[in-house]
């Protein structure tokens, strides 16, 4: 367990490096440059003097590893610069954002479990039957459909047709949530229903099911006893798996919406060419998503009585 | 011929319709009823009407030739990017699964990273930061999707190589290239094939997203995702602006997930779900 632990966290480190510095490499390689581009929006003259001084100011002067150590370290120190575009630290911007992307990603993982698990399991349980083919039409549509086309349907018809929901709010409001939270979890459920069926499907083939029937055991039982508890697990993986594609559809759907989360502000952020920005929000994926991994794997040890010994 | 369709139905049936795409995007220029590429302010955000199927765009362009154009860019993008991501995956795979040690742990080391990480927020972060267009594009959606590639022939290769027949080409002095080109990848290859086709239709959801976002194509690219973010404004107003591009992508994706699917029956008939 703490080899497993230890080999983890080690990953965990290699992962946040090789992803920050991608990045940093990438905002070097970029066209177009921040310090204009800040200083242009303020729409005075620009010298060129101001804009050595700015470049100074921001450490953007010196050499490029120099650069990515100085934010590796500050990083370090919980402060990961100044957003150029909101003129104020970079950490106090994301705190702002963050509690709308947490309800955002949070409502939609509800969303998501609530129509995942039941209509995989009875797809499962009704195999080849028509309620199994309705449900893996839905499933199939909604893999195949863009989750910013299905948000702009969802915005025509609840919000302009039928008035049921503000269209666009700028703040987080538990109404306002619900359209994009549906939207992802349409997107991500659909693809969470094929696995819950596939990994529902496989446990019904095992001996032990048919030796419960064979002993008579009810199908109720068979089901609440044996196939989901045995599913639980590779349901948990995937899940992890899952929790990647919301935070990563996050981005796109708070844009159509006008979430005002970190995915809104991360779009906004690179069409602002505001760097420091770019970063932190690279870094809370990241984070985030090694966290969600990390409860998975530690899900495991709580659920799996044989690994459970094996820490004893 | 006749057998093979008698004996694979939905197969042959899927294949058609994607051939109908792609004879769609071949003869666009003759297909297209109206002008997809000339503004005519004239003729503004016109409703469906017989003249204009699906309605014309804000400058007047008419949407139908406009989509039926950008069915060559969406199965352009989805197609090479998915053989780009495919190919490079395939010689890291093959390279790192046959020599092992340390080449092979830089390499796995590498794809880790790229795996632990949502590859969709990459791929925005580098198509946005180099600035939107059809090459950073594909160079963003490479770059993040090669790594599942490298895993999958890694590991097949590792299989393939404990094989008679590799260890008879060693000794019979085959060179390291031939052994990889002409025993280890024909033999990896059906699965990777169909692996990468179940793709195809995600690559092309990816390209329109990031368009919409406006780190993909760029105006006036008749691309779908460009449309929906360029019809966006008019949702109220103009409600065929975002309905027929977004159908399509919806049609083709799914046309192209039904094909992959049925693909991969045909290849490993004992993978049915």
């Amino acid at each position: 367990m703490g080899k497993r632990f230890a080999k983890h966290l080690g990953q965990f480190i290699v992962t946040l490096f090789g992803i920050t510095f991608l990045t940093f490499c990438l905002t070097y390689l970029a066209p177009g440059d921040p310090v204009t581009m800040l200083l242009e929006t303020a729409d005075t003259i620009v010298s060129q003097e101001l804009i050595d001084e700015t470049r100074a100011q921001l450490g953007l002067d010196k050499p490029f590893i120099v650069q990515y150590a100085n934010w590796v370290v500050n990083a370090a120190h919980g402060d990961l610069g100044m957003s150029y575009s909101a003129k104020k630290p970079v950490v106090d911007r994301m705190l702002e954002a963050l509690p709308g992307t947490v309800m955002l990603a949070g409502t939609a993982l509800v969303f998501t479990l609530l129509y995942a698990l039941p209509a995989g399991i009875i797809s499962a349980l009704n195999r080849n039957k028509w309620i199994d083919y309705l449900l893996r039409t839905a499933s199939f549509v909604g893999v195949s459909m863009p989750s910013f086309w299905l948000g702009l349907v969802l915005i025509y018809i609840f919000g302009l047709k039928l008035g049921l929901v503000p269209i666009a709010s700028s703040r987080v409001t538990p109404i306002g949530v619900i359209l994009p939270a549906a939207t992802l979890a349409v997107v991500v459920g659909s693809k969470y229903m094929r696995q819950v069926r596939l990994v529902i499907l496989e446990e019904m083939q095992k001996d032990y099911v048919i030796g419960a029937r064979a002993r008579g055991v009810s199908e109720m039982k068979i089901l609440f006893g044996h196939i989901l508890p045995n599913a639980v697990l590779p349901l948990i993986t995937i899940l992890g798996v899952l929790i990647g594609w919301l935070l990563g559809g996050v981005a796109v759907v708070e844009m159509v919406f006008s979430w005002p989360g970190l995915g809104n502000m991360a779009v906004y952020a690179i069409t602002m060419r505001d760097y420091p920005l770019i970063e932190g929000f690279v870094l809370w994926v990241a984070l985030a998503y090694m966290c969600v991994n990390a409860l998975v794997d530690a899900s495991y040890v709580l659920l799996d009585p044989r690994l459970k010994r094996e820490r004893a | 011929m006749k057998e093979f369709i008698q004996k694979h139905k939905l197969f042959s049936f899927y294949t058609a319709l994607m051939l109908v795409i792609v004879f769609i995007a071949i003869f666009a220029p003759w297909l297209a009823p109206g002008d997809a590429f000339t503004s005519d302010m004239s003729k503004a955000l016109q409703a469906p009407s017989a003249q204009h199927w699906f309605g014309t765009d804000k400058l007047g362009r008419d949407v139908l030739s406009r989509i039926i154009y950008g069915t060559q860019l969406s199965l352009f993008m989805g197609v090479s990017i998915v053989v780009i991501m495919v190919s490079i995956g395939t010689i890291i795979g093959a390279i790192a699964g046959y020599f092992g040690g340390k080449i092979e742990m830089v390499l796995m080391r590498f794809a880790d990273i790229m795996l632990s990480f949502p590859g969709v927020v990459l791929a925005i972060a580098i198509a946005g930061i180099l600035g939107g267009s059809i090459m950073n594009t594909i160079l963003a959606l490479s770059v993040v999707g090669w790594a599942k590639y490298a895993r999958l022939v890694r590991s097949m290769t590792l299989k393939v190589r404990g094989e008679e027949y590799v260890t008879a080409a060693v000794m019979m002095g085959a060179s390291t290239s031939t052994i990889i080109r002409r025993h280890i990848i024909p033999n990896i290859m059906p699965l990777v094939v169909t692996t990468g086709a179940l793709d195809i239709g995600a690559i092309m959801i990816e390209v329109a997203g990031l368009s919409f976002l406006g780190f993909g194509a760029q105006p006036p690219t008749p691309e779908w995702g460009l449309m929906l973010n360029e019809g966006r404004q008019y949702l109220q107003t103009s409600p065929w602006l975002m309905a027929f591009p977004g159908m399509s992508i919806l049609i083709v994706v799914a046309i192209f997930n039904l094909w992959s699917d049925s693909l991969r029956d045909v290849v490993d008939p004992k993978n049915q779900g």
